[in-house]
């Protein structure tokens, strides 16, 4: 084990190898189960999987619509990520999503008449903190009450999804159709590739990976974090503040599914409505595994995601075959993924 | 434990600004200060980087040691500070402690182990069933027997239930 001066751990290539062998493993045993059931369709698992290959990469339609998908994957998986590393399991990414999504559309429709160059900005601050504070109150409930996270995240998320539900079938609905009206032209996030739905969030999710990267492992509020995520007690014996810490985290988590939300209205739908996310915020749990929690690693296992699903997309198309493949390839991976977790501590015990 | 040695060392120490800019870690002064500590308590392990968990119960114990002493703090409570280690890590923590002892602090040493405490105590207190006994100075006559009476139960002579 070289003894770099600057890095924390072994060398950064050795890490990357270590960190990504468990969801190598993983990717490989679940296309394995899946590749099973496709024969017993009665479809080639190859033909299949070039056909999901082609509809991902393909070509610039497939590209640049991975990439696009890539957007909520990411900033939710980094609002996993962030609450992970304190030892908080964050189920509420799709919740604060929404949160961040309505109040994307509440500035964005502008009656409240901001002008127009400061409409975008004032979007995506207010997407991130109505977000974060939504994820700041399971964050005190927990500190303060020690109510379990799991629970009162998920809980959460249907409050933020069925009072979507009830701002476009109410308040907002245009008629009888559910959906709200459309935001102004000028809280939009710009299309970066004319033809395409390739927008500006895909810059906003990297910046921000960039950020969570640096904040997690180049600051002592990052430190603190881990140092609560891998043993509270010790935390709270050298003096840290854990629940201000934990609250404060959750609060920044919240935030960036919040972008989630808002880039999926800015850039995508330019209106609140029910299919605003396909469960995004529950997708993002996978990807901040695979990912190992590490932001960086992350946008590749965001991208690898959102390929999958655009593939599967193409797979449908083109050979018929139903999109819950691509959920059971979901359930296998994640499956496949904690059994090689398992694995990997007993390989690190022996 | 999956801290590395360098994280664990500054665990309790980034209040101190030397190792911040702002907020910002400056890492390579975390890792000087882990070298050091490294160096002067003779921590046995692979480099600064590696995780805690791939050191010895003894090197362990050695480090937190040497991340609370770096504090300076008035008050030391070290509860069973050797329990499970090997001789030379046992003999190196009780003469680290005693260092510390003569530098004037003052250390609360809580132990089951008599001959650790008749090494290292100037003064001790026997508990029995929750209750303090009693309290001896080691350099009194009959100190030891003072305790032996202590421990299975009988309170010292002389002072009040």
């Amino acid at each position: 084990m070289g003894a770099s001066g600057t890095g924390d751990g072994p060398a950064l290539g050795e890490r990357i190898a270590k960190g990504l062998r468990a969801p190598v493993l993983a990717v490989f045993a679940a296309v394995a189960v899946v590749s099973i059931v496709l024969i017993a369709l009665g479809v080639n698992p190859l033909i299949a999987y070039g056909h999901m290959f082609r509809g991902a990469f393909g070509d610039a339609a497939g590209l640049t619509e991975t990439l696009v998908k890539t957007v909520p994957l990411l900033l939710a998986g980094l609002a996993v990520a962030l609450a992970f590393r304190c030892g908080f399991w964050n189920i509420g990414a799709e919740g604060q999503l929404f949160v961040g999504a309505l109040a994307a559309v509440g500035v964005g429709i502008n009656d409240l008449g901001l002008p127009s160059p400061i409409l975008l900005p004032a979007v995506i601050l207010t997407g991130f903190v109505a977000a974060g504070l939504w994820g700041a109150i399971a964050g005190f409930l927990k500190v303060r009450f020690g109510a379990n996270e799991i629970l009162v995240t998920l809980m959460m998320n249907y409050i933020a999804i069925l009072g979507a539900s009830y701002m476009i079938n109410g308040p907002w609905a245009i008629g009888l159709i559910p959906q709200s009206r459309d935001i102004d032209p000028a809280a939009a996030l710009p299309i970066l590739w004319s033809g395409t739905r390739l927008h500006a969030g895909i810059l906003i999710a990297l910046v921000s990976a960039v950020l969570v990267y640096v904040l997690i492992f180049r600051t002592r509020f990052g430190f603190e974090l881990r140092a609560i995520g891998h043993n509270p007690e010790a935390g709270l014996a050298v003096g840290m503040p854990v629940g201000r810490n934990v609250i404060l985290a959750l609060f920044l988590a919240g935030g960036f599914a919040g972008l989630a939300g808002v880039g999926e209205v800015s850039g995508i739908h330019h209106a609140m409505m029910e299919s605003i996310s396909p469960g995004y915020g529950y997708m993002a749990i996978v990807v901040a595994l695979i990912g190992g929690l590490h932001p960086l690693l992350m946008v590749v296992s965001a991208f690898l995601f959102s390929a999958l699903f655009i593939g599967a997309d193409a797979m449908q198309r083109t050979v018929g075959l139903s999109t819950a493949m691509i959920w059971l390839l979901q359930g296998s991976l994640v499956l496949a993924l904690l059994a090689s977790r398992v694995l990997n501590r007993y390989a690190a015990k022996g | 434990m999956d801290f590395s040695v360098a994280e664990n060392a500054v665990l309790n120490g980034l209040h101190q600004d030397r190792f911040r800019i702002g907020p910002f870690l400056r890492r390579h002064l975390i890792h000087d200060e882990a070298r050091r500590l490294i160096e002067s308590y003779h921590i046995r392990t692979s480099g600064e980087s590696a995780p805690v968990r791939t050191l010895s119960g003894g090197n362990q114990q050695k480090l937190v040691l040497a991340r609370e002493t770096a504090r300076d703090p008035a008050v030391y409570v070290a509860c069973q500070p050797t329990r499970g280690l090997d001789l030379a890590a046992t003999e190196q923590i009780q003469w680290e402690l005693i260092q510390e002892r003569d530098r004037g602090k003052a250390i609360m040493l809580i132990s089951t182990e008599l001959e650790e405490l008749f090494v290292l105590a100037n003064r001790i207190a026997v508990l029995y069933r929750g209750e303090i006994m009693g309290f001896v100075r080691l350099d009194e006559p009959n100190a030891k027997d003072q305790i032996a009476r202590m421990m299975t139960g009988l309170r010292r002579k002389g002072e009040a239930a």
